[in-house]
């Protein structure tokens, strides 16, 4: 078969390569010298909020339960003949999946031969077999991994959150669906979502570490064939630019209330997406981070724990993009209150240019740091190569951005009126 | 594969650990700090090592020391206390960017060492005690923690399990302590107890990467030395719990939806990699016993593992699950043991619970933290063994050693958290 390939060059952090497999995958190698272990990520471009597309098969969207995303990457773990850990068993690799809001993920891990893993990770990826049977045995399982996270109040606060802040985007219904909702799901539903979503042209085969490029492309001729175009696409629901609430509660057996704040932010795709989210990382740091006066403040009056308090950017390609700072507290309202009077403080008065270089610096260490870790390369291939960029670009745009873009930024995303508090109270609070 | 490690005492009795590599865009150094568990001394030794991360004399502020190790391209400062069987292991560590990853080159290594240096030795003092500001935001810091446990249930449960699984012995303890011990702590008792743990305590250092000199580690050893110039504190490592003579059960109820269901089991006997193969077998991979009969067969849970207490001799085994299937699942885990126990195991199943250990074992060495920790376990257990060397070890384990191991283990403790009274929460 034919490849196409491409070298993504790092300069002194490395070089991959892409490879426009015939298939219509595209495959990315990372070499890394020294290194012991070798990790693959076979991944397709489907996710939990991926519950309405249409084909050239389908004609017009349909629409699937939630949930079905993460149910789909469960029984793909079982083929006609056997358990697919059972295959990998004998090589010693290690094998796992994982689903996200955007994407469906099957890896292996290995310090051993890698050839013989990768030859299973694309065979059993590529072999579904649903029945009845095995569909149904399987919803007791998952209904345990629902229900184990029902009891975690981090993760209740988490999605409350995001049911504030969104509208009507899926991203306000948690990855696994609900215990009611996988009852709908069943063998014909799941090789619809299969035969959509797991077509080559939506996949991206990543591995790193102790690895040979030449051989990973044989290994690809042998065991791919052609993926048709299905003209696949998706839709979500059009999305207000305000939140759907500003405060939600719930009630959890916790020590101190539990908080999570968000802000909405416009949506962007690809670099664009990539530039705002990086200037919001370094200004959420700037505004409420540990060197920022306001997180003293927060933590010297005891309305912030600092070994429980974080930052994060929740964004994708597929129309979310928001800032939350999350932690407990004895008064998560107030903590709200100074988070925005401190944003409007900084829009009177101007960001603070030193404490920028100083966090620009910081988050620039992190992620050159983060190159050494095989894992840590394989997945940032591969979240950037789906959203169309580099495992490079975030170090490169860190390494130019100027303080101009990022008070540009401040001043376009961090608009205090989309703002939303999530707060987990006490049991006995209520 | 090897890793360039080397490993001497200093003459003062501290373990110095050297790791050389330069495949890594980073170096790393650690500090352990190791005492026995003690109800009234692991907390203040908790607090203590938390606090020396919040400032030095160099920056006295936590605001000044954030901004020293972010204006060093983000070196990560951390410490933590965590125990390992009947003993607490504080660490201190700096993670920091490799010189020549730099942007210009700029050399950061040596101020780097040098803030973790002035953090252990050179805490700010007022009035001859550690900062009352930041001793009272650790000190609210560890009561959040210790309150928060209940926020996790598996943990939560676990812990409580814990306590009764090795009542009486020092590993049920928290190393966080009471919420009564923590409180009853006081500023100058937390700043005699900094001074008794660099004295007392059992040190380790590690130096791993390529650009920190000798002369660095040299500088920590010699420090250390004035506290306490002959160090000679054996870590007795392996004292095996005592098994119950009658299998203790006990239940409690919390607003859960799922119950939490541990066991624990006991063996008196030791053969560590033996140990370790046969619990990964039962319950430590997706081909182990417990995944493929408990969850997979009897779609009784989503999981069901098991894990050794190196050192105490103790199997747990874990999972989360509806009430009325809690019988059931006792009874299968039970089965599954006496299976391993019996031999009703492959040879071939052996193989590659063995293949994926080694392999496990190896990637050690793509990690600097993880290569540390696995000489740093070494040392605990008298070898000095590398990852491949263990494999090998591995490799000639016969199915009778495997069988033998399962036999040594005999209920202990069957620990449940379940939903109150009155139906599972909706």
């Amino acid at each position: 078969m034919s490849v196409e390939r491409e070298v993504i060059d790092g300069g002194t952090f490395g070089s991959y390569s892409v490879c426009h497999h015939s298939s219509g995958l595209d495959v990315l190698v990372w070499k890394m010298d020294g290194f012991t272990t070798t990790n693959a990520v076979f991944g397709t471009k489907y996710g939990s909020v991926n519950t309405r597309f249409r084909t050239v098969d389908t004609g017009e969207f349909i629409d699937v339960p939630d949930g079905i995303a993460h149910y789909l990457e469960h029984k793909l773990f079982e083929n006609e003949d056997s358990d697919v850990f059972s295959l990998f068993a004998p090589t010693g690799a290690s094998a796992n999946a994982f689903t996200t809001f955007n994407v469906t993920a099957y890896t292996f891990g290995t310090s051993g031969d890698w050839e013989k893993p990768l030859e299973i990770l694309l065979d059993f990826v590529r072999k579904p077999y649903f029945t009845d049977e095995n569909v149904q045995k399987e919803r007791g399982i998952i209904a345990q991994e629902i229900k184990m996270s029902q009891d975690s109040p981090d993760r209740a606060c988490y999605f409350n959150l995001l049911r504030a802040l969104y509208h009507y985007h899926p991203v306000r219904i948690d990855i696994a669906g609900t215990v009611e909702s996988i009852q709908e799901i069943t063998p014909e539903l799941l090789y619809k979502c299969y035969n959509t979503f797991y077509n080559l042209r939506n996949m991206v085969l990543c591995i790193a570490g102790n690895v040979d490029e030449q051989k990973v492309i044989e290994i690809c001729d042998k065991m791919l064939t052609p993926a048709p175009d299905i003209k696949l696409e998706t839709a979500y629901p059009d999305e207000p630019a305000d939140v759907a609430q500003k405060r939600i509660t719930a009630c959890y057996e916790v020590a101190n209330p539990l908080f999570a704040i968000g802000i909405k932010f416009p949506p962007f795709k690809g670099m664009q997406l990539l530039r705002y989210e990086i200037c919001a990382g370094i200004l959420m740091r700037m505004i409420i981070g540990d060197m920022s006066p306001l997180f003293k403040e927060l933590l010297e009056e005891g309305l912030i724990n600092s070994s429980n308090f974080g930052l994060e950017i929740f964004n994708d390609d597929c129309g979310v993009f928001a800032c939350i700072c999350r932690g407990d507290s004895k008064d998560p309202d107030k903590v709200l209150e100074k988070y925005i009077a401190r944003i409007d403080e900084l829009k009177r008065t101007g960001l603070d240019e030193k404490l920028f270089e100083r966090v620009r610096k910081l988050k620039y260490g992190l992620e050159v740091r983060s190159l050494s870790y095989v894992d840590y390369c394989v997945e940032n291939m591969f979240y950037n190569h789906i959203s169309g960029l580099t495992a490079f670009d975030t170090g490169r745009i860190l390494s130019e951005l100027t303080f101009k873009e990022v008070e540009d930024a401040f001043a376009l995303l961090f608009d205090t009126s989309k703002a939303a508090i999530s707060i987990i109270e006490k049991e006995n609070a209520r | 594969m090897s890793v360039n490690f080397t490993q001497n005492f200093h003459e003062s009795g501290i373990n110095v650990i050297r790791i050389r590599d330069d495949k890594f865009k980073s170096n790393y150094i650690c500090i352990r700090l190791v005492t026995p568990i003690d109800a009234k001394k692991s907390p203040r030794n908790s607090l203590t090592i938390d606090l020396l991360t919040m400032s030095n004399s160099a920056c006295p502020t936590r605001e000044q020391l954030e901004e020293s190790l972010a204006d060093l391209y983000g070196v990560s400062l951390g410490s933590c206390s965590y125990r390992m069987a009947d003993y607490q292991m504080c660490e201190l560590s700096a993670v920091f960017l490799a010189d020549d990853c730099t942007i210009g080159g700029e050399v950061i290594s040596d101020k780097a060492a040098e803030i973790l240096r002035c953090c252990i030795f050179e805490p700010h003092f007022e009035n001859g005690c550690f900062s009352e500001k930041y001793f009272r935001i650790r000190k609210q810091s560890q009561l959040d923690a210790i309150r928060s446990i209940i926020n996790e249930k598996r943990q939560y449960a676990m812990q409580r399990a814990f306590s009764e699984i090795f009542r009486g012995e020092p590993i049920a303890l928290s190393t966080l302590g009471t919420i009564e011990e923590t409180e009853s702590i006081t500023l100058p008792e937390l700043t005699e107890s900094y001074r008794d743990l660099l004295k007392n305590a059992a040190v380790t250092i590690t130096i791993g990467g390529t650009d920190i000199p000798d002369s660095v580690c040299d500088m920590l050893c010699e420090s250390f030395a004035k506290f306490n110039p002959h160090r000679d504190m054996p870590i007795d490592y392996y004292r095996s719990s005592p098994c119950k003579a009658e299998t203790l059960y006990l239940s409690e109820q919390l607003d859960v939806r799922q119950c939490k269901l541990v066991m624990a089991f006991k063996s008196p006997k030791t053969n560590i990699y033996a140990d370790k193969v046969m619990s990964v077998l039962l319950g430590g991979c997706p081909t182990s016993k417990l995944h493929i009969n408990v969850r997979e067969k009897l779609s009784l849970c989503y999981y069901c593992s098991a894990r050794l207490i190196e050192g105490k001799g103790t199997l747990i085994v874990d999972s989360g699950l509806d009430k009325e299937n809690i019988k059931t699942t006792q009874e299968e885990i039970l089965r599954q043991l006496d299976a391993v126990a019996s031999g009703d195991f492959t040879d071939e199943e052996l193989e590659n619970v063995k293949l994926l250990m080694c392999s496990a074992f190896r990637s050690n060495y793509d990690n600097l933290a993880d290569i540390d920790d696995w000489y740093y376990l070494q040392m605990l257990r008298g070898t000095s063994y590398s990852p491949d060397e263990v494999c090998d070890i591995l490799r000639a384990l016969t199915r009778e050693e495997i069988i033998e191991s399962a036999k040594g283990f005999k209920p202990d403790t069957v620990y449940v958290l379940e939903p109150l009274q009155g139906g599972e929460k909706q």
